[in-house]
Protein backbone atom coordinates (compact mmCIF):
# COMPACT_ATOMS: atom_id res chain seq x y z
CA UNK A 1 0.00 0.00 0.00
CA UNK A 2 2.83 2.40 0.83
CA UNK A 3 4.41 1.48 -2.50
CA UNK A 4 1.24 2.59 -4.27
CA UNK A 5 1.23 5.93 -2.45
CA UNK A 6 4.85 6.50 -3.50
CA UNK A 7 3.99 5.72 -7.11
CA UNK A 8 1.00 8.05 -7.09
CA UNK A 9 3.16 10.82 -5.60
CA UNK A 10 5.82 10.31 -8.24
CA UNK A 11 3.21 10.38 -10.97
CA UNK A 12 1.74 13.63 -9.73
CA UNK A 13 5.15 15.27 -9.35
CA UNK A 14 6.16 14.20 -12.85
CA UNK A 15 2.85 15.36 -14.29
CA UNK A 16 3.03 18.77 -12.66
CA UNK A 17 6.65 19.35 -13.69
CA UNK A 18 5.92 18.25 -17.24
CA UNK A 19 2.99 20.64 -17.33
CA UNK A 20 5.06 23.59 -16.13
CA UNK A 21 7.73 23.00 -18.77
CA UNK A 22 5.37 22.08 -21.61
CA UNK A 23 4.55 25.60 -22.76
CA UNK A 24 8.10 26.89 -23.22
CA UNK A 25 10.01 23.69 -23.96
CA UNK A 26 7.66 20.83 -25.04
CA UNK A 27 10.55 18.38 -25.63
CA UNK A 28 11.54 18.58 -21.95
CA UNK A 29 7.94 17.82 -20.99
CA UNK A 30 8.16 14.57 -22.96
CA UNK A 31 11.50 13.81 -21.28
CA UNK A 32 9.99 14.29 -17.82
CA UNK A 33 7.03 12.09 -18.75
CA UNK A 34 9.43 9.43 -20.03
CA UNK A 35 11.61 9.42 -16.91
CA UNK A 36 8.56 9.35 -14.62
CA UNK A 37 6.97 6.39 -16.37
CA UNK A 38 10.31 4.60 -16.51
CA UNK A 39 10.75 5.00 -12.72
CA UNK A 40 7.22 3.80 -11.99
CA UNK A 41 7.52 0.88 -14.42
CA UNK A 42 10.87 -0.08 -12.88
CA UNK A 43 9.48 -0.24 -9.37
CA UNK A 44 6.38 -2.18 -10.48
CA UNK A 45 8.51 -4.63 -12.49
CA UNK A 46 10.27 -5.73 -9.28
CA UNK A 47 6.98 -6.83 -7.69
CA UNK A 48 5.86 -8.52 -10.91
CA UNK A 49 9.04 -10.60 -10.69
CA UNK A 50 7.92 -12.01 -7.33
CA UNK A 51 4.49 -12.86 -8.71
CA UNK A 52 6.06 -14.72 -11.65
CA UNK A 53 8.25 -16.82 -9.36
CA UNK A 54 5.19 -17.80 -7.32
CA UNK A 55 3.18 -18.71 -10.44
CA UNK A 56 6.08 -20.74 -11.79
CA UNK A 57 6.27 -22.77 -8.57
CA UNK A 58 2.51 -23.45 -8.68
CA UNK A 59 2.52 -24.54 -12.33
CA UNK A 60 5.47 -26.88 -11.69
CA UNK A 61 3.63 -28.51 -8.79
CA UNK A 62 0.40 -29.15 -10.69
CA UNK A 63 2.35 -30.93 -13.46
CA UNK A 64 1.65 -28.50 -16.33
CA UNK A 65 4.46 -28.38 -18.91
CA UNK A 66 6.63 -25.41 -17.86
CA UNK A 67 7.45 -24.58 -21.50
CA UNK A 68 4.04 -23.01 -22.10
CA UNK A 69 4.29 -20.96 -18.90
CA UNK A 70 7.64 -19.53 -20.02
CA UNK A 71 6.11 -18.44 -23.33
CA UNK A 72 3.23 -16.73 -21.53
CA UNK A 73 5.72 -14.79 -19.39
CA UNK A 74 7.70 -13.75 -22.46
CA UNK A 75 4.52 -12.54 -24.19
CA UNK A 76 3.61 -10.48 -21.12
CA UNK A 77 7.09 -8.93 -21.12
CA UNK A 78 6.90 -8.00 -24.79
CA UNK A 79 3.44 -6.51 -24.32
CA UNK A 80 4.71 -4.60 -21.26
CA UNK A 81 7.54 -2.98 -23.20
CA UNK A 82 5.65 -2.32 -26.44
CA UNK A 83 2.84 -0.62 -24.56
CA UNK A 84 5.32 1.48 -22.57
CA UNK A 85 7.04 2.74 -25.72
CA UNK A 86 3.82 3.27 -27.69
CA UNK A 87 2.24 5.33 -24.90
CA UNK A 88 5.28 7.60 -24.60
CA UNK A 89 5.37 8.13 -28.38
CA UNK A 90 1.64 8.83 -28.45
CA UNK A 91 2.13 11.26 -25.56
CA UNK A 92 4.72 13.19 -27.56
CA UNK A 93 2.35 13.37 -30.52
CA UNK A 94 3.91 10.70 -32.74
CA UNK A 95 0.80 8.57 -33.36
CA UNK A 96 2.19 7.02 -36.55
CA UNK A 97 5.38 5.86 -34.87
CA UNK A 98 3.41 4.61 -31.87
CA UNK A 99 1.22 2.38 -34.00
CA UNK A 100 4.31 1.03 -35.79
CA UNK A 101 5.86 0.12 -32.44
CA UNK A 102 2.66 -1.61 -31.41
CA UNK A 103 2.56 -3.52 -34.70
CA UNK A 104 6.16 -4.63 -34.12
CA UNK A 105 5.21 -5.78 -30.61
CA UNK A 106 2.32 -7.83 -31.99
CA UNK A 107 4.62 -9.45 -34.54
CA UNK A 108 7.11 -10.33 -31.79
CA UNK A 109 4.31 -11.91 -29.78
CA UNK A 110 3.17 -13.83 -32.84
CA UNK A 111 6.64 -15.27 -33.41
CA UNK A 112 6.73 -16.30 -29.74
CA UNK A 113 3.33 -18.01 -29.86
CA UNK A 114 3.80 -19.75 -33.23
CA UNK A 115 5.40 -23.01 -31.93
CA UNK A 116 2.61 -23.43 -29.39
CA UNK A 117 0.01 -23.03 -32.11
CA UNK A 118 1.70 -25.47 -34.45
CA UNK A 119 2.07 -28.12 -31.74
CA UNK A 120 -1.60 -27.65 -30.84
CA UNK A 121 -2.68 -28.04 -34.48
CA UNK A 122 -0.58 -31.19 -34.86
CA UNK A 123 -2.26 -32.56 -31.74
CA UNK A 124 -5.71 -31.85 -33.21
CA UNK A 125 -4.80 -33.50 -36.50
CA UNK A 126 -3.52 -36.58 -34.67
CA UNK A 127 -6.73 -36.82 -32.63
CA UNK A 128 -8.90 -36.47 -35.73
CA UNK A 129 -6.88 -39.10 -37.63
CA UNK A 130 -6.95 -41.57 -34.75
CA UNK A 131 -10.79 -41.52 -34.59
CA UNK B 1 12.49 4.78 -7.14
CA UNK B 2 14.77 7.82 -6.85
CA UNK B 3 12.58 10.81 -7.56
CA UNK B 4 15.51 13.20 -7.73
CA UNK B 5 16.05 12.24 -11.37
CA UNK B 6 12.72 13.82 -12.22
CA UNK B 7 13.71 16.98 -10.39
CA UNK B 8 17.07 17.07 -12.18
CA UNK B 9 15.46 16.89 -15.61
CA UNK B 10 12.78 19.40 -14.67
CA UNK B 11 15.49 21.72 -13.35
CA UNK B 12 17.46 21.49 -16.57
CA UNK B 13 14.29 22.13 -18.55
CA UNK B 14 13.36 25.23 -16.54
CA UNK B 15 16.90 26.62 -16.65
CA UNK B 16 17.08 26.10 -20.41
CA UNK B 17 13.70 27.77 -20.86
CA UNK B 18 14.77 30.79 -18.81
CA UNK B 19 18.12 31.15 -20.56
CA UNK B 20 16.37 30.82 -23.86
CA UNK B 21 14.05 33.68 -23.05
CA UNK B 22 17.02 35.82 -21.91
CA UNK B 23 19.06 35.13 -25.02
CA UNK B 24 16.18 35.69 -27.43
CA UNK B 25 15.40 39.00 -25.63
CA UNK B 26 19.08 39.97 -26.01
CA UNK B 27 18.86 39.20 -29.71
CA UNK B 28 21.28 36.23 -29.76
CA UNK B 29 19.05 33.53 -31.21
CA UNK B 30 21.83 31.11 -32.22
CA UNK B 31 23.17 30.93 -28.65
CA UNK B 32 19.62 30.25 -27.48
CA UNK B 33 19.39 27.31 -29.88
CA UNK B 34 22.80 26.04 -28.73
CA UNK B 35 21.74 26.23 -25.09
CA UNK B 36 18.58 24.26 -25.88
CA UNK B 37 20.56 21.57 -27.66
CA UNK B 38 23.09 21.39 -24.80
CA UNK B 39 20.28 20.97 -22.27
CA UNK B 40 18.69 18.29 -24.41
CA UNK B 41 21.94 16.33 -24.67
CA UNK B 42 22.51 16.52 -20.91
CA UNK B 43 19.02 15.24 -20.23
CA UNK B 44 19.41 12.48 -22.81
CA UNK B 45 22.50 11.19 -20.99
CA UNK B 46 20.53 10.82 -17.77
CA UNK B 47 17.57 9.35 -19.60
CA UNK B 48 19.37 6.69 -21.65
CA UNK B 49 21.12 5.34 -18.53
CA UNK B 50 17.79 5.09 -16.68
CA UNK B 51 15.99 3.50 -19.62
CA UNK B 52 18.89 1.06 -19.97
CA UNK B 53 18.58 -0.14 -16.39
CA UNK B 54 14.82 -0.42 -16.82
CA UNK B 55 15.14 -2.61 -19.91
CA UNK B 56 17.79 -4.75 -18.22
CA UNK B 57 15.55 -5.40 -15.22
CA UNK B 58 12.54 -6.20 -17.41
CA UNK B 59 14.65 -8.54 -19.55
CA UNK B 60 15.90 -10.28 -16.38
CA UNK B 61 12.44 -10.57 -14.85
CA UNK B 62 10.57 -11.79 -17.94
CA UNK B 63 13.71 -13.64 -19.17
CA UNK B 64 13.12 -12.36 -22.67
Amino acid sequence: MSELVKIIGTGFIGGMLALTVRKQRPEFAVMIALITSALILGSVAESVGGIIEELRRVTEECGVDIKYFEIIIKVVGVAYLAQFAAEILRDSGENAVASKVEAAGKICILTLVLPVMTSFLELCIKVVNSV
Amino acid sequence: MNVDLIFQIAGVGIVVAVINQLLTRAGRDEQALLITIAGLVAVLFILTEQIGTLFESIKRIFNL
